[in-house]
């Protein structure tokens, strides 16, 4: 009996409810698990249905297919075999079994609690849509699916994770997304033999190329309508259930330089904004080495008020300026990490603990001195204003203190180059990594660190493998050579 | 092997940076660890050179009220300049940073020795900047050294600066290490110091809780001070004149901004040898040369927007004053240009018999007539008195008086 | 393969790289004020020279590298020789930047770095692009190409405002025989037209395009103005004493904030500059490795990239230790040769190189 065939599959599983209904003399049984379903629906939808209907059951040849097109009222069901079942009760549906039956019927009930659609804490704007996406991936696809509606939006679904059973979908416009790029990564995704998917890292960690493996290769947003936009752009949104994090390939550089705020303000504003970003995010790397460079090789370049300022402040410490900015920028990263795991309500008093102790006491006691405060401060900022490359640019500040302070600016500028020059070798899914400065593409300069207005992005950006290049109609003989091909890089 | 060291490439790595840990750790001259030097004196003494050493002290942040340093001198005699600054070293026990070295004092003795032996150290030393400001004093070079600690504190680590402020005023002259030396090779071979003249007021300050007064020493650079004139690096003389000083400084210094001029025995009808003073807010100083049969040296100065300041004369001031002005502009333009053309004549003609080349004769004629220059000084028995055969011709013009 | 925008900025960026630092110095030991005139005509030869690389390059890119085109006109023994002495050529050339960076951080900047520490470092990064290959190269010369010339414009802008100019004059007051036997000796640091020969087949262009004047006219800016420009302001500045800066770029804007008491942030500016050696170090050392591989069939070039960096190093370490000194002593020795290399050998391979009339398309050797 194919009963038994199921139940076999589950016999060491306590969690699975099995209901069994008399339905005018033909025995059902339904398998599920409580907590994965909707209660309501499976009564109203499943149970009371079938009862109702017991008495025509019987009379029926296929049963299985009256089941299907007459009683559930559930919206999704499909025939599967017992092979199928296991997996089916476990992703939070429904299985029927009926007496004498070869297959089964699997119904869609998942009724778990998900979370509300809320503004991301990683993300606020000031102006522009504040939904984020959430765990759930139907609800993810639904926020996607609600801002382009159009036929061209393809959704490929994928099981990884051979115990976790992720589902992970692709969502791309089939008449934008390059074939190479989609083959590519259906193939890596293919690859991936991993027993569990926890969240959306695992995904980028194995899809992303060996070489650059310190940096970012796949983007990622906890907004729909930064989605949307990378979508329209010809890119593919990576949607992981049970992650609020929608990856996105091919991924460049300049996408963590650019906000959604940016589009939804002036571009001459948008443009400064821009502008600030990467200088602080310039800043934020290089001020520690710099100063230790400074204090530690080249004092010569500080003018002399300056300087003795600067002495005086740090008179009577006695650690080298290597030592006393690795031990600020340690502490830095204490209260960094304490304040993300730290319970709510001790909050207060880890600020407290932070401002008084570490800037005022310590710096009192000749622990640390001040200008090393200012500078890891500043430095703590400026990397926040992009807050996706926060975690790698904070293990590069490390990196370039310890260059200054071995070797001083000499050591801070090689270590730059060498660092621009491994970004620029990276390459992912077609997109070099520093595209589009690096070969430059003149085409999506237009938004680059410079932002034109939206009237002038008339094409896809050229920096990554996509197809149909128009978005808008040319306004001028200009913007039509333009689409002609102008700005393609092969660099 | 190369997979090997590419697998293990995180090994060394990690050598890499344990050897480069301690490394830089001692071998780096930390910023505490250096002592400032902002200001070096140099006399001259039976074996050799004095030095001494400005060191500026930075006062930690809990110890300074007002002020973030005190100065400090140390000195050191030795056969060189080498050895003093090196023994210095070894005295303040710290590494001596000379990278912020912005004066240096020679003493006359020096100058009349050798000064460009004496500076040949700071020249090849390409920690000091050859912007480096040179001045020289009357006597020794340390006890003005000294002196500087009377003045404010900023006064004394920007002495450079100061003396830049001054030239724009046309109080003196800026003299960089770079200047110093270049001109002493060029064809007039001449170059030129500053004197350093500090002056100590006495000023006393009460208010202390046992009613008692302290007198405290308050220094001043002195305005207007003299010039040493060197040809070839050779000490030839002075140039003292307030007046004399005031022209040539007029016809030299490069960067003058808005300065003034006191022109006294303004004489005529009204103004009886009355003295005026004057804003000038630009120069033009233009240079030609002839050679021929007389060397000529024609030396234009146009002096622009020029505004009266101060009329100081015992004419009784009546309406008729303000209704001539039209004619005391006539007059004091004709007043300002004899004066100056007086005042460079007589340079000219002072440092002419010493065979100082004050206005770069030479130079201009090397550079632009370079083929009658060689003529000429092929012409005269002694090339080294080309100076005697040159005559000056000097034109000052006032335009646009306000 | 490189873009044409990168192949011209990694000429330019060859072209810069060494020409403001010791060189400056050096001419005005022997030329004085005639060294502008020098370096005019050492510029203007070297247009001339890119332009017979162009019309090479624009004729030859899409048949094969060099090696290739001069194994069917020469033979396979032809090129090997060619080939050898490229890879000579191009060792001694590296030196330059590599003495030149050392110089300006070892006098400049420093007062403590160990000789051995600074070299380490450097040898690293280098052999890490050369590594890498052309692609990166470029890649980085494109990011950093904007700081380096709008560094360099500021430092030229600084140094031409604050130096007296008429210490250039009187021109032509060299004897002809000096003023040869300078140029000689200088012509190790010109030359870098042969990056472009060098290029010929490893960039990609469009169908019918050439680089033509995109390049020739920043090339003759940079050779023509640009460079005299600098020696007009260094010598304007530093008159009599301008072989006393072995840094040229460095000295050249000391006197300009002296009055606003900035301190030295004009050396920011030089730092940025010195990329340009730093990465044309690394591009020479990759096509020394290039030339190499191609001479004994070797397939893995990182090996050889990494030997030639190394040697680089423990030259400077153990050979060039007198850094004020050193230059002198190398254009002595290896200037005949560069006179060659430079001024001989491009005809030899123009003259003689045979022209296909039908496309022949060739794998180019990346």
């Amino acid at each position: 009996m194919i009963t038994n065939e199921v139940e076999k599959q589950f016999s060491k599983l306590n969690d699975i409810n099995i209901r069994e209904i008399d339905a005018g003399g033909v025995r059902v049984r339904l398998y599920f698990i409580e907590c994965l379903i909707d209660k309501n629906l499976i009564a109203g939808g499943v149970i009371k249905p079938i009862i109702e209907s017991a008495d025509k059951l019987k009379a029926h040849g296929d049963k299985l297919d009256f089941l299907i097109s007459t009683v559930i009222s559930a919206p999704k069901t499909e025939r599967i075999g017992a092979s199928e079942a296991l997996s089916k009760i476990l992703a939070g549906n429904c299985v029927i079994a009926v007496e004498d039956e070869s297959e089964l019927i699997s119904v869609c009930l998942q009724g778990y609690q998900t979370r509300g659609i809320t503004e991301p804490p990683t993300n606020s704007v000031l102006k522009g849509p504040r939904e984020g996406f959430v765990e759930d991936l139907n609800v993810n696809i639904s926020l996607i699916r609600r801002r382009l509606q159009t036929p061209d939006l393809h959704i490929f679904t994928t099981l990884i994770g051979r115990k976790s059973q992720t589902k992970v979908a692709l969502v791309y416009l089939a008449s934008c997304v390059s074939p190479q790029v989609l083959r590519e990564l259906k193939k890596r995704l293919n690859k991936i033999d991993i027993d569990g998917v926890t969240a959306s890292y695992y995904i980028e960690s194995l899809i992303r190329n060996n070489s650059g493996k310190l940096f970012r290769q796949v983007g990622s947003t906890e907004k729909p309508d930064i989605a949307m936009a990378k979508i329209l752009e010809g890119r593919i949104a990576i949607i992981v259930d049970g992650t609020p994090i929608v990856l996105s390939v091919p991924y460049v550089f300049l996408e963590d330089l650019q906000s959604s705020d940016d589009y939804y303000m002036h571009p001459a504003r948008a443009s400064m904004v821009r502008i600030m970003r990467f200088l602080g995010l310039i800043l934020g790397v290089l001020l520690p080495g710099l100063y230790v460079a400074l204090e530690s090789f080249h004092y010569r370049i500080l003018p002399i008020d300056f300087l003795l300022s600067l002495l005086s402040s740090i008179y009577a410490i006695s650690f080298p300026p290597l030592i006393e900015i690795l031990f600020v920028l340690f502490l830095f990263e204490i209260l960094n990490e304490a304040s993300i795991r730290m319970p709510k309500y001790l909050g207060m008093a880890l600020s407290i603990i932070g401002a008084l102790v570490l800037g005022d006491e310590a710096v009192k006691a000749g622990v640390i001195t001040p200008p090393s405060i200012i500078v890891v401060a500043i430095s703590g900022i400026c990397l926040y204003i992009v807050p996706d490359q926060t975690p790698i640019m904070s293990l590069m500040r490390i990196l370039f203190t310890l260059l200054g302070g071995f070797a001083g600016f000499f050591g801070v500028v090689m270590g730059l180059i060498f660092f621009v020059g491994y970004l620029s070798s990276i390459n992912n899914f077609g997109a070099p990594l520093m595209a589009p400065f690096a070969p430059k593409v003149n085409s999506d300069l237009k938004d680059g660190l410079i932002k034109s207005s939206t009237k002038q992005m008339i094409t896809r950006p050229m920096s990554f493998p996509n197809r149909n290049r128009v978005r808008q109609a040319p306004r001028s003989a200009a913007q039509a050579k333009d689409i002609l091909g102008k700005g393609k890089s092969n660099g | 092997m190369f997979r090997f060291f590419s697998r293990h490439a995180w090994i060394f790595a990690v050598i890499f940076l344990l050897i480069l840990f301690p490394v830089s750790l001692t071998s780096q001259a930390r910023l505490n660890n250096r002592a400032l030097i902002t200001g070096l004196a140099i006399d001259k003494n039976e074996s050799g050179y004095v030095v001494t050493a400005q060191i500026a002290r930075p006062l930690s942040s809990r110890e300074a009220s007002g002020e973030s340093a005190v100065l400090d001198f140390v000195s050191e005699s030795g056969s060189s300049v080498t050895e003093c600054v090196k023994k210095i070293t070894f005295e303040i026990g710290e590494i001596a940073g000379l990278s912020h070295t912005n004066f240096i004092i020679l003493s006359k003795a020096v100058l009349e020795d050798n000064a460009i032996k004496a500076l040949d150290y700071f020249l090849r030393d390409l920690q000091i900047p050859t912007s480096v400001m040179i001045v020289y004093s009357k006597g020794n070079a340390k006890d003005v050294m000294a002196k500087t600690s009377d003045l404010d504190l900023s006064v004394s680590l920007g002495l450079q600066k100061v003396f830049m402020f001054k030239e724009e005023a046309l109080s003196t002259l800026m003299v960089p290490l770079q200047n110093f030396i270049d001109d002493a090779f060029n064809p007039s071979a001449f170059s030129i110091l500053p004197e350093l003249d500090i002056t100590t007021e006495e000023t006393s300050s009460s208010g202390q809780s046992d009613d008692k007064s302290k007198s405290v020493g308050k220094g001043r650079i002195k305005y207007f001070t003299p010039f040493a004139i060197f040809k070839n690096g050779k000490f030839l003389g002075e140039i003292n004149n307030e007046n004399e000083i005031r022209a040539f400084l007029l016809a030299k210094a490069k960067n003058s901004h808005q300065f003034n001029l006191v022109i006294d025995g303004v004489n005529d009808d009204v103004y009886n040898n009355a003295s005026v003073g004057v804003r000038v807010s630009d120069k033009n100083v233009k240079m030609a040369v002839s050679l021929g049969e007389k060397p000529t040296l024609n030396l234009n100065i146009m002096l622009d927007k020029v505004k009266l300041l101060e009329v100081n004369n015992n004419a009784i001031l009546s309406g008729a004053y303000i209704a001539q002005k039209p004619y005391l502009t006539k007059t004091l333009e004709r007043a300002i240009a004899c004066q100056l053309e007086n005042d460079l004549k007589i340079v000219f003609n002072k440092t002419k018999v010493i065979g100082a080349d004050v206005f770069g004769f030479a130079d201009f004629a090397y550079k632009f007539n370079h083929k009658e220059w060689g003529e000429f000084i092929n012409s005269i028995p002694n090339a080294d008195d080309y100076l005697n055969y040159v005559d000056f011709n000097v034109k000052v013009e006032v335009s646009s008086f306000i | 393969m490189v873009s044409k925008r990168q192949a011209i900025l990694i000429v330019l960026i060859v072209l810069i790289a060494t020409k403001f630092e010791r060189l400056p110095s050096l001419i005005s030991l022997t030329l004085m004020q005639d060294g502008i005139i020098l370096l005019i005509v050492l510029g203007i030869l070297d247009v001339l020279f890119l332009g017979f690389a162009l019309n090479f390059f624009n004729e030859f890119n899409d048949r094969g590298d060099l090696y290739n085109l001069a194994s069917e006109s020469w033979g396979k023994g032809g090129a090997k020789v060619l080939y050898f002495i490229l890879f000579c050529y191009l060792i001694v050339v590296a030196v330059l930047p590599f003495e030149s960076v050392h110089d300006f951080f070892a006098n400049n900047l420093f007062n403590e770095l160990n000789y051995a520490l600074f070299g380490l470092i450097f040898l690293i990064t280098v052999v890490f692009f050369a590594n890498k290959g052309l692609k990166t190269l470029g890649r980085t010369i494109e990011i950093f190409s904007l700081l380096i010339f709008i560094s360099l414009a500021f430092i030229l802008v600084i140094g031409l405002m604050t130096g007296d100019l008429t210490n250039i004059l009187p021109l032509n007051n060299s004897s002809f025989s000096v003023f040869v036997s300078e140029f000689a000796r200088d012509t190790l640091w010109f030359g870098s037209f042969w990056i472009m020969f060098l290029l010929t087949g490893k960039v990609k262009l469009q169908k019918n395009d050439k680089i033509t004047l995109n390049l020739i006219i920043p090339y003759a800016v940079f050779c023509v103005f640009v460079i005299p420009g600098f020696y007009l302001g260094f010598y304007s500045i530093y008159n009599n004493l301008a072989g006393y800066q072995t840094n040229a770029i460095s000295a050249i804007t000391q006197f300009a904030f002296l009055n606003l008491d900035l301190g030295r942030v004009d050396w920011f500016l030089v730092l940025f500059e010195q990329v340009s050696t730093i990465i044309s170090t690394a591009i020479y050392i990759y096509l020394a490795g290039v030339c190499f591989c191609r001479v004994f069939n070797i397939k893995k070039e990182q090996i050889v990239e990494f030997i030639i960096g190394l040697a680089l190093f423990l030259l400077d370490v153990f050979v060039f230790k007198e850094i004020n000194t050193s230059a002198l002593n190398f254009r002595e020795i290896t200037h005949y040769f560069c006179i060659f290399v430079n001024y001989l050998l491009p005809f030899a391979i123009i003259l003689t190189f045979k022209r296909k009339k039908q496309d022949k398309r060739s794998k180019a050797y990346v």
